[in-house]
């Protein structure tokens, strides 16, 4: 995956891209055991759209440098990339938030957990819930900033529909404050 | 056979402990090799289907 990087590090740098980060199931590795995925969720800021965007720059470049379409995205080194630009307030804030990381000496970000969750949580897909609870079993979320996120966001309403589902009603433990 | 079944399931409980322990690194070569198992399997058994005698 450190090719695929070095690749979405010089978008960034040609200012094709604006700041990414890594979602979906390769970010949620980071905290839980890993599962299987095909794809690299990348979420990032498509400089220059307002309401249409227009991913055709960056798709141009990547074919130039050899790169094909595949499936949703693009093949690079071997991953399937989607390119995914904020849909709402809570992916640009998640992608505000983003902590960098080093994978094999290449600089990249992946979105903190408590926002991959909360994101989870908004999206609402069956993979997304078992995700979800995944994260809540490990304990790998802050109590406080996960709720802060899911006030600042109008999440709560989700949340409590989520734990009555999954947890019979009774708030998961938190590890961490 | 009831110990056979408890000592897979142990089994699968260390294999579990073992990828959550992996580092981020780890677990990302762990899915790329994943990928490539399942997209091996999944040619295999494209060629098996396509290979078996029709009636």
């Amino acid at each position: 995956m450190e090719k695929t990087l070095e690749v979405l590090n010089r978008l960034e740098a040609a200012g094709l891209m604006g700041r990414y980060a890594i979602g979906g199931a390769v970010a949620a590795a980071y905290y839980v055991e890993p599962t299987v995925t095909y794809d690299l969720d990348i979420f990032t800021v498509i400089p220059g759209s307002s309401l249409f965007i227009d991913l055709s720059p960056i798709y141009t470049q990547l074919k130039s440098w050899g790169y094909k379409e595949q499936g949703a995205g693009v093949d690079i080194e071997g991953w399937e990339v989607q390119l995914l630009p904020p849909p709402g307030p809570l992916e640009e804030a998640a992608l505000d938030a983003a902590a960098t990381q080093i994978f094999h000496g290449v600089p990249t970000r992946i979105l903190t957990a408590e926002f991959l969750c909360a994101i989870m949580l908004k999206t609402g897909r069956p993979k997304d819930l078992i995700r979800l609870s995944q994260f809540l079993e490990e304990a790998v979320l802050s109590y406080n900033t996960f709720m802060g996120i899911l006030d600042r966001f109008s999440l709560r309403e989700k949340w409590q529909q989520f734990v009555l589902r999954h947890f019979d009603g009774r708030e998961p433990v938190f590890s961490i404050p | 056979m009831a110990t056979t079944f408890e000592a897979r399931i142990a089994q699968k409980k260390t294999a579990r402990e073992m990828r959550a322990g992996l580092t981020w690194e780890e677990k990302v070569r762990l899915i790329e090799r994943m990928k490539e198992q399942l997209s091996s399997w999944k040619k295999h058994s494209k060629s098996s289907i396509a290979s078996k005698p029709q009636a």
